[in-house]
């Protein structure tokens, strides 16, 4: 029995540093687990300045933390390949931690034709020794210039102002034109125009004028025009004007001077047509005074 | 009568009417315009207040105009004694010694009697003014128990408007009675008062009115051609709506828009024309358009009778009476000025 139990005992101590052994390793290099990598969508047809983004999960203990110091740095170029930025968060699940590293690359290579390029490997350690690495990603850089490169000088063809047609006669009688059409519609507008919203239209003799056309080739109309016509006088002339007015009216009216004659002869045919005596026909009496006031209006427009 | 007999009346008429006017204009200088208003109220019968200042030569135009005229010419001096029956008879002792009573100056030369001269009106009492505004009216009194008529007497009175002491103003009604004031002024033209002051022919009235032909009128038919004159003028009814707006304006003249300078308007008239005023105004105003040639009524007729009929008639507020030969004539300019033709009513 003894020696069964020395035996024994013999047999647990030789095997204990072998247990030994087999237990520290484990002790020293705590696990890190990968939880996930993304890498980019596409790995053809990237080009220059394309960002390319890798981000992978890992998940250690609660108690260890993430070795700053064993990243990359920002800017770091290799292989024409530029980090861009990195981005660490973590996130504390019961007894572990996930920390997600999110790696943005930009590219700074380029070639005449297509070129496989890598994502560099990066190596990711922990506080508690652990360490995890991301592996290369490789992808094919698109050729960017022609195979052959030569100076674009000689290629450049110079620019030219191209030629241009000469306008200035052109413009010169287009504005001639639009001037002659401005002033020649005004003189229209002045000449014919009955409304009384345009600057100078407001006159006596325009007014009237503009009522004579409604009057009809009878005696009333006739009267009516006589009655229209003397009371534009009187208007202008500030009071009740007669016939024997008619020399103190365009004294101190002289834009009315050439036109003394024909105001006299209405005088004498108003009172013929208002008062009594021969009448002359009504269809030329309307006519005679259409055709005064037209003149006269002229005149009080001094057209 | 046919209507050429009567043209022939008309033109003859006015012949004798412009030779009148032609032969006192040689004697009386720088009345032209007076002149013709009188010629005016002759053939429109009526009666004729004369204004102005004193030895402006009234009487001297009378005194001719009554040459002119044929009949009688009778005058009588407006005084503060004067009565009533002193214009019918006077009083004195004959040559046998006994009173004895005669007929006055209005009743002395019967129907004959063409003008009667009342210098001075306004110094007689208003019962004076009654009866002779009484005969002017009726043109007939009666004395010494029977009827006088006096169908051709036109009375021309003058009115002392410098003077107020002792005098009468004479009140609106019997203003009115009178057809026309006509101002009598002194010439303003340099040569004629030149010809007044050295030509000595003008320093005696009763041989200056010798000159004037006589009888150029036939004073006794003159009140029936009156009528034929009178009712061959015509008016039309736009002369018409005229005279009404013109009437209508010495009532309310601020209505018109008429404004005076140193007057509210609204407070100057009391009453404007009446009825019997502006009859005679348009009476006026149909010799004027005779004279005129013409058978038919222009605004210009009665433009030119205008103030000599109506200013007189206008009643003032009494403040303001005592400008009241100022201030009529102003506000008939601006009637005459203002209201237009074509009337109111039709010009809007």
């Amino acid at each position: 029995m003894k020696q069964i139990f020395l035996g024994w005992l013999a047999t647990c101590l030789m095997a204990t540093p072998a247990w030994a052994d087999t237990e520290a390793p484990a002790k020293s290099l705590p696990a890190v687990k990968v939880v996930s990598v993304h890498n980019p969508a596409q790995y053809a047809g990237i080009q220059l300045g394309d960002v390319l983004q890798r981000r992978i999960q890992l998940a250690v203990a609660a108690q260890d933390q993430l070795n700053d110091s064993s990243l990359p740095l920002k800017g770091l170029q290799r292989n024409g390949i530029e980090l861009r930025q990195l981005q660490v968060s973590s996130e504390s699940q019961a007894d572990k931690k996930i920390y997600t590293l999110v790696f943005d690359y930009q590219v700074f290579a380029s070639s005449g034709k297509p070129t496989q390029l890598q994502l560099p490997a990066e190596r990711i350690s922990f506080n508690s020794g652990a360490a995890a690495e991301l592996p290369a990603w490789r992808f094919w850089l698109m050729a960017q210039l022609p195979d052959r490169l030569q100076p674009a000088k000689p290629t450049v063809i110079a620019q030219y102002r191209a030629s241009v047609l000469d306008t200035q006669a052109i413009q010169c009688w287009l504005r001639v034109s639009v001037l002659l059409v401005v002033v020649g519609g005004l003189v229209l507008l002045y000449r014919n125009a009955d409304w009384t919203w345009l600057p100078m239209m407001n006159g006596h003799f325009a007014k009237a004028y503009h009522r004579l056309k409604r009057l009809p080739a009878t005696a009333e109309g006739q009267k009516q025009a006589a009655l229209i016509v003397q009371h534009a006088f009187n208007q202008h002339y500030g009071q009740q004007m007669l016939g024997s007015q008619v020399s103190a009216f365009v004294q101190q009216q002289p834009v009315f001077q050439s036109l003394e004659a024909q105001i006299q002869t209405f005088f004498t045919q108003a009172n013929a047509v208002l008062y009594g005596g021969q009448l002359p026909a009504a269809a030329e009496y309307l006519q005679q005074c259409k055709t005064l006031t037209r003149q006269l209006r002229d005149c009080e427009r001094r057209v | 009568m046919t209507s050429v007999s009567i043209a022939t009346q008309l033109a003859e008429w006015r012949d004798h009417a412009l030779t009148l006017e032609n032969e006192v204009k040689k004697v009386v200088v720088g009345q032209d315009k007076a002149i013709r208003a009188i010629n005016i109220a002759i053939f429109a019968r009526g009666h004729v207040l004369l204004e102005g200042g004193v030895g402006v030569g009234k009487t001297t135009l009378l005194q001719s105009i009554a040459r002119g005229l044929g009949g009688a010419y009778e005058r009588i001096e407006g005084t503060v004694d004067l009565m009533p029956n002193d214009l019918i008879y006077h009083t004195f002792l004959g040559e046998d010694g006994r009173p004895k009573v005669e007929e006055g100056p209005l009743l002395r030369a019967g129907e004959q009697l063409s003008v009667f001269f009342f210098n001075e009106i306004n110094r007689a009492r208003p019962q004076v003014h009654a009866l002779m505004l009484r005969v002017m009216a009726e043109r007939h009194v009666h004395a010494f128990k029977k009827e006088y008529r006096l169908p051709h007497m036109l009375v021309f009175a003058d009115r002392n408007q410098v003077e107020k002491n002792e005098t009468f103003e004479i009140p609106s009604a019997a203003r009115d009675r009178f057809m026309m004031e006509i101002p009598i002024e002194i010439p303003e033209d340099r040569d004629l008062r030149k010809a007044l002051m050295f030509d000595v022919k003008f320093q005696h009235a009763e041989r200056l009115t010798q000159q004037v032909q006589g009888g150029v009128l036939a004073y006794d038919q003159l009140n029936a051609f009156s009528d034929v004159l009178q009712s061959h003028i015509r008016a039309s009814d736009v002369l018409e709506d005229y005279a009404l707006d013109l009437w209508q304006a010495t009532q309310s003249p601020a209505a018109f828009g008429i404004q005076l300078d140193s007057v509210d308007v609204n407070r100057l008239i009391h009453t404007g024309a009446s009825p019997r005023g502006m009859g005679m105004l348009l009476k006026a105003a149909r010799v004027h358009a005779w004279l005129m040639q013409r058978d038919s009524l222009y605004p210009e007729d009665i433009h030119a009778v205008f103030h000599e009929i109506i200013a007189h008639r206008l009643v003032l507020n009494p403040m303001f009476e005592s400008r009241r030969t100022q201030l009529s004539r102003e506000l008939t300019n601006q009637i005459l000025a203002n209201v237009s033709m074509p009337a109111r009513a039709k010009a809007a």
